[in-house]
């Protein structure tokens, strides 16, 4: 078995989408550190902000080979004949659906990163900063909280 | 200043895009000629959504940057609130439509 092969597995994909998704959340939890303690250095925000934008990028890939090679014909009949089929028709179809506007959002906190504290404080963007970065977590965290529900409703839903 | 204009286009193409996007999805689950043409279009209706994100983000960040030659302090400010603001309405638009359209089949 080739590398390809170990990493294009079903559970190997499944743990690198999560993954990645985790090092995101991070990033940005990071990030959001860095600037309410008003540090100074733009070098560890811009690291932060490129790391978190990397990671949900990866993620994006990847949980997008899964869904679209694996999830309709593997996952999906067997959620939709359990006994939650909710988990697929609401939490599935929101995740995949609202990511898509995850990675605006990342870019545009990748621009603010580039500004230094005397800067967001000169300009009035500090306040902003921190909330689209408290949103980009919360949307981030509310992804894995859907993650584990379609994942507990395949593995459990029929049982 | 580049840097605020950067912030600028970023904030306001990222709502366009995520207006596009609560558009495109409730409508290609309204239409299913819809959903199938943007099938026919990538092998899988996500993926053309996700290029169509791609496409539209990047297009209207080239808008409104070179649209302004420069922007205030006050203009980013208010295209980050508005920006913050619709990331969350884009959120629940998307989560209430798919809990009532499962709640009304």
């Amino acid at each position: 078995m080739d590398i390809w092969n170990v990493l294009l597995s079903k559970p190997v994909l499944i743990g690198l989408h999560l993954g990645f998704a985790i090092v995101g959340i991070d990033a940005f939890l990071w990030l959001l550190g860095e600037v309410v303690a008003d540090a100074g250095s733009v070098k560890r925000r811009l690291t932060a902000a490129w790391l978190g934008i990397a990671g949900f990028v990866l993620t994006w890939i990847i949980g997008g080979y899964y869904y679209v090679k694996y999830y309709g014909t593997l996952v999906k009949p067997v959620i939709k004949a359990g006994n939650a089929p909710w988990a697929h028709a609401v939490a599935m179809e929101a995740k995949e659906h609202i990511f898509l506007f995850m990675i605006p959002i990342v870019i545009t906190i990748y621009f603010l990163a580039r500004l230094n504290a005397d800067e967001l404080h000169l300009f009035g963007l500090r306040r902003g900063f921190i909330y689209l970065t408290v949103i980009a977590v919360g949307l981030g965290l509310g992804f894995g909280l859907m993650g584990f529900i379609i994942s507990a409703a395949a593995r459990w839903g029929v049982i | 200043m580049d840097k605020l204009k950067s912030i600028y286009a970023s904030a306001y193409s990222s709502v366009v895009t995520i207006t596009a996007v609560v558009l495109i999805t409730v409508s290609a689950e309204l239409s299913v000629p819809f959903k199938e043409f943007l099938k026919s279009l990538t092998g899988h209706h996500w993926v053309t959504k996700s290029w169509f994100s791609l496409i539209v983000f990047a297009l209207f960040f080239a808008i409104f940057f070179f649209a302004k030659k420069t922007v205030s302090d006050w203009q980013t400010q208010k295209a980050l609130n508005i920006l913050q603001l619709f990331a969350v309405f884009g959120f629940l638009a998307i989560l209430g439509f798919y809990i009532y359209e499962f709640l009304a089949h």
